[in-house]
């Protein structure tokens, strides 16, 4: 509409500037005005400008230089400033254009060149602050000549309209919204009416349902096996089902109304009416009560049931009734009974034992523990429940021990390990801990039970027996060592054996040989008569002679040394040395020389064979030592030592001029299996055999060596009285008078008398008054007896006296009451006659000497 | 040494040959004693010495064929007259004292001079008991002699 004026408007202007319009019919507020537009300009312009005045659109003109060149009131009002002060003023003292003013005026004066109008919306903002939105109608203003001297505007303020118009849109927007949102509500009514309808059919027939399922409930209820019931808040009996009133024998009628502790199950027990009834009050405050409790039934039976009464809430959880129920356990409790029972029995019994015993449950913690186990670690059961028995292991088999255990719980199976504990005597114990899996009747693990003996001394056993094996091993290691050691002397011993045999035999040959030899020699002597041939012979002789000794020799020193008796005591070292020297000799090397001297009629109580093997050992050792030298000398000697108290001592030495012994070799060459030796047969024996061969006659070793300086062995070895000796001996007078009958006994018992050093004569019994024993044989006991009782003084060997006095019976010597006779058979035995002429030839030395 | 005395009258038992061999011609080179017979083996002996009876038998005393020291109380009761010596290299006193207890006439070593030989011989012709020295000592001076004394029938 405002269009359409403005329009008008400007078509009525242009009809004005045109002169196409005489007169003006403008409506103002004081009615129509009629305005004359006929005639001329001036009163044109004026008419123009009153026009202009009575719109209320501002009419703005401008020049070239867009000053103000006319404004109309409309103008003044909608901009508030005077026409005296716009006129003549640049347009932008009136207003502001907001955004880019010199391309909004460059666009307006292209459109005016061109089009010579120019029409727009434009925001502005006047002098006075106010923001306003206005629609402007430009219209080009041209000279006479037709160039653009200005222009004119229209400019109304639609700034309200703009307001109205974007409110009228906001408010369009909303009815759009509202209406959609209508047609929503609408369909959502429909559809809440649909499904109201379903809901009141689902309703009713859900109504329906609750009332068959409290049917069916009651039903269930009534007939389970279960006893069951329902009461009020205050424990009065409302309700109650078929089993229980069956079970019991009573019709509903008896109990219903009735206090629930009062009734027929009840009654038989005030105790249990008692708790009953605490029960029910307890459910009354909404708790849930539950115990095992004997209920009577038919016949005042009684029956255990697993009892419970629980409250019944409404909807707004108000209790309204109480539930109790009851099942039947009487199987289950007979089998807890019985299970007390066996517990008992098994505390009773793991109590008596003094084996410490415990048990775990199924999570592995300690459950039970016996008194054998509180005594032996000073615990009680309530200190060690659970993981508490922990801290009584040792630390360092802990980790250990208790993981083992708990994968055998884990696992369900046996467990078994060895522990330290600390006991309560305050000392590390070691246990041996044996457990199995338990499991009830249906399977159920339950835990495990164990055992734990204390071992510690049994470890103790197994270590002392560790120990043992690590020292048998060693000593078996170490006699394995020996054992080899002494295979390879028993090797040697057995090859000097073979080669001690084997000198034996030669020996033995030799001495075959040398008797015919001797034999034929002397037969020839006797028929030889050459001077010559007796010389050869003589040298032969001689020969023989020596072949004689070596082969004696060999004999002794093959013999063996431990056989008692192999040969007999050296009666004579001369006789001795002559026997052996030649053997001496072969022991060592020829550029070494050897001598032996000894003196002739000295005996030492050394067997012949010992003393040879003693000194050849000597010699042997000195020979080996000096076998790298160019020459040397080995001398064996020996001579008498008198000595006071006894036959004296022979001191027999072993000299050699050979390389002698280091210390370290001195200190130990008489230890048994030392040897510098590299001969494969040194047994490292020969020192300690000279030794042992001398101090066992009582005798002693010395040696004395050093390096350079040769090495001396001197034996001191005690002189044996002998037959030889007698002329330095004061046994000298020692003399036996002999009469015997029968003549080889006599020559046996004068044999044997020469080698006691007692001098016999073979005489009749008298003729001898100085003899110092007489032996005499008789076969009239008379005779013994005067002959004894008239020389009491005689020591007497009586043959053949088994009736004399003192006889011991025949055959038996009987000795005498004072050891002066002694009385043989007719015929001893040698042995018998040796020994009767030993003692009494000692007791007739003796008193020879004393004499 | 009488001349006119009778030889003795000798049986020697010896295995090994070269000893017995010389011993026969020994014993027949002064004239003292006269062989009788000889013997290789043990009871070889006991032939000659019942036929011939001699004063006295040289015998070594192991000799493969019998046991010695039980031959001597039977060459004994065979001729009670002939003095039987044990003749050995050995002078282990057991051995001797075997012999004396098997009632011997000597124990001569093989290793005495045959002079000394000779003479012992002799007198265990006699009727001596005869004995080297060196087994004498070994006898008595050892302590484990053993044997019993079994004599034959004493002689005059």
């Amino acid at each position: 509409m405002l269009r359409t004026r403005l329009e008008e408007a400007e078509e009525t202007l242009r009809a004005i500037r045109s002169g196409e319009v005489d007169a003006l019919v403008v409506e103002t507020d004081q009615g129509p005005r009629i305005f004359s537009l006929d005639s001329a300009q001036t009163a044109s312009n004026r008419i123009r400008g009153d026009i202009l005045a009575q719109v209320n659109d501002a009419v703005i003109a401008v020049d070239a230089d867009e000053r103000v060149t006319y404004l109309n009131a409309a103008a003044q009002r909608q901009y508030r400033v005077l026409a005296s002060d716009a006129l003549g003023h640049s347009l932008s003292e009136i207003y502001t254009r907001q955004g880019s003013r010199a391309e909004t005026q460059a666009a307006l004066w292209a459109a005016l060149h061109e089009q010579g109008e120019w029409r727009g919306e434009i925001t502005h903002r006047t002098h006075d602050g106010r923001e306003m939105i206005a629609e402007k109608s430009v219209t080009a203003l041209r000279d006479a000549s037709g160039v653009l001297a200005g222009y004119v505007a229209v400019i109304r303020d639609v700034t309200d309209r703009k307001q109205t118009h974007s409110q009228l849109v906001t408010m369009n927007e909303r009815l759009l919204v509202a209406s959609v949102c209508q047609h929503e509500l609408t369909e959502k009514a429909e559809f809440l009416s649909v499904q109201l309808q379903t809901d009141l059919i689902a309703r009713v027939a859900a109504e329906e349902a609750l009332r068959e399922s409290q049917h069916f409930i009651h039903s269930v209820l009534y007939n389970l096996f279960a006893f069951v019931g329902v009461m009020s808040a205050d424990g009065t009996l409302i309700d109650a089902n078929r089993s229980s009133l069956e079970g019991a024998g009573i019709p509903a009628s008896e109990v219903i109304g009735k206090k629930f502790w009062d009734c027929y199950w009840w009654s038989y027990s005030p105790e249990i009416q008692a708790r009953l009834r605490a029960a029910c009050e307890r459910a009354a405050q909404g708790e849930v009560v539950r115990y095992d409790v004997p209920v009577r039934m038919a016949g005042d039976t009684r029956v255990w049931i697993d009892f419970q009464v629980s409250p019944l809430r409404d909807t707004q959880g108000r209790i309204t009734h109480l539930i109790p129920s009851g099942l039947e356990i009487e199987v289950r409790h007979a089998a807890e009974q019985a299970l007390r029972e066996s517990e008992s029995r098994f505390r009773v019994m793991a109590d008596g034992l003094p084996l410490v015993i415990w048990v775990h449950d199924a999570q592995g913690h300690l459950q039970f523990v016996n008194k054998a186990y509180c005594e032996f670690f000073g615990v009680t059961p309530e200190q060690i429940a659970g993981t508490g028995w922990q801290p009584l292991v040792h630390p360092e088999d802990l980790a250990a021990y208790a993981g083992e255990f708990s994968a055998c719980v884990r696992d369900r199976r046996p467990f078994h390990a060895e522990v330290r504990v600390h006991s309560l005597a305050g000392q590390w114990r070691w246990l041996e801990s044996h457990a199995l899996p338990r499991f009830s009747e249906s399977g159920e693990f339950l835990g495990m039970v164990g055992s734990s003996p204390d071992i510690t001394d049994r470890k103790a056993i197994e270590q002392e027996l560790v120990d043992h094996r690590k020292n048998l091993q060693l000593a078996v290691e170490q006699r394995t060592g020996e054992l080899a050691e002494s295979v390879a002397k028993l090797v040697a011993a057995e090859r000097l054996a073979a080669l001690g045999t084997l000198a034996a035999g030669l020996g033995h040959d030799i001495a075959n040989i040398t008797m015919p030899m001797r034999a034929r020699l002397d037969m020839l002597a006797r028929i030889v008569q050459g001077e010559e041939g007796r010389a050869d012979i003589e040298a032969i002789l001689r020969g023989v002679e020596h072949l004689s000794n070596v082969s004696a020799g060999m004999r002794l020193v093959a013999l063996d040394p431990k056989r008692t008796g192999a040969s007999a005591p050296v009666a004579d070292l001369g006789h001795w040395c002559s026997q052996t020297t030649a053997l001496f000799r072969s022991a060592v090397p020829r550029h070494i020389s050897m001598e032996c001297s000894m003196p002739s009629g000295v005996a030492i109580p050394v067997a012949a064979h010992l003393l040879a093997q003693a000194i050849f050992n000597l010699v042997q050792n000195a020979g080996e030592a000096m076998a790298g030298q160019k020459a040397g000398r080995i001398a064996v000697s020996a001579e008498v030592e008198a000595q006071t108290g006894s036959a004296g001592v022979v001191r027999m030495r072993v000299i050699d001029d050979g390389p002698g012994m280091p210390a370290a070799v001195l200190a130990r060459c008489f230890e048994p299996y030392f040897s510098t030796k590299g001969r494969a047969i040194s047994t490292g024996m020969g020192l300690g055999m000279v030794k042992g061969i001398v101090e066992a006659a009582g005798g002693r070793v010395l040696v004395e060596s050093s390096p350079g300086k040769g090495t001396t062995f001197t034996l001191y070895i005690p002189v044996a009285p002998a037959a030889d000796q007698r002329t330095s001996s004061p046994l000298f007078a020692a003399t036996a008078a002999v009469s015997i009958r029968h003549p080889r006994t006599a020559s046996l018992a004068c044999l044997f008398l020469e080698q006691l050093e007692v001098s016999p004569q073979r005489t009749p019994r008298d003729m001898v008054p100085e003899a110092s024993l007489w032996i005499v044989d008789d076969p009239d006991p008379a005779r013994v007896a005067a002959y004894l009782d008239g020389h009491s003084q005689r020591r007497v060997v009586v043959l053949g006296a088994a009736a004399s006095p003192g006889g011991g019976g025949p055959g038996k010597p009987g000795p005498a009451a004072d050891g002066r006779v002694v009385c043989l058979s007719a015929m001893p035995t040698p042995s018998d006659l040796r020994q009767a002429l030993m003692a009494a030839g000692r007791e007739a030395r003796t008193r020879s000497g004393q004499s | 040494m009488d001349p006119s005395a009778e030889p003795l009258g000798l049986v020697m038992a010896d295995d090994h040959v070269p000893a017995a061999e010389a011993m026969r011609r020994w014993c027949g080179s002064d004239g003292t004693m006269r062989r009788l017979g000889s013997a290789g083996e043990g009871e070889a002996a006991a032939a000659p010495v019942k036929r011939q009876r001699p004063a006295a038998v040289l015998r070594d005393v192991k000799m493969p064929g019998t046991d010695t020291f039980a031959l001597i109380p039977r060459l004994a009761a065979e001729s009670p007259e002939t003095a039987v010596a044990m003749f050995s290299g050995h002078c282990q006193p057991g051995v001797i004292g075997r012999a004396l207890a098997a009632a011997a006439a000597g124990y001569i070593l093989e290793d005495e001079p045959m002079v000394s030989i000779g003479a012992m011989l002799r007198r265990a012709g006699a009727g001596e008991f005869v004995m080297s020295a060196a087994a004498a000592a070994a006898y008595v001076r050892a302590d484990d002699a053993a044997g019993s004394w079994n004599a034959g029938p004493a002689r005059a």
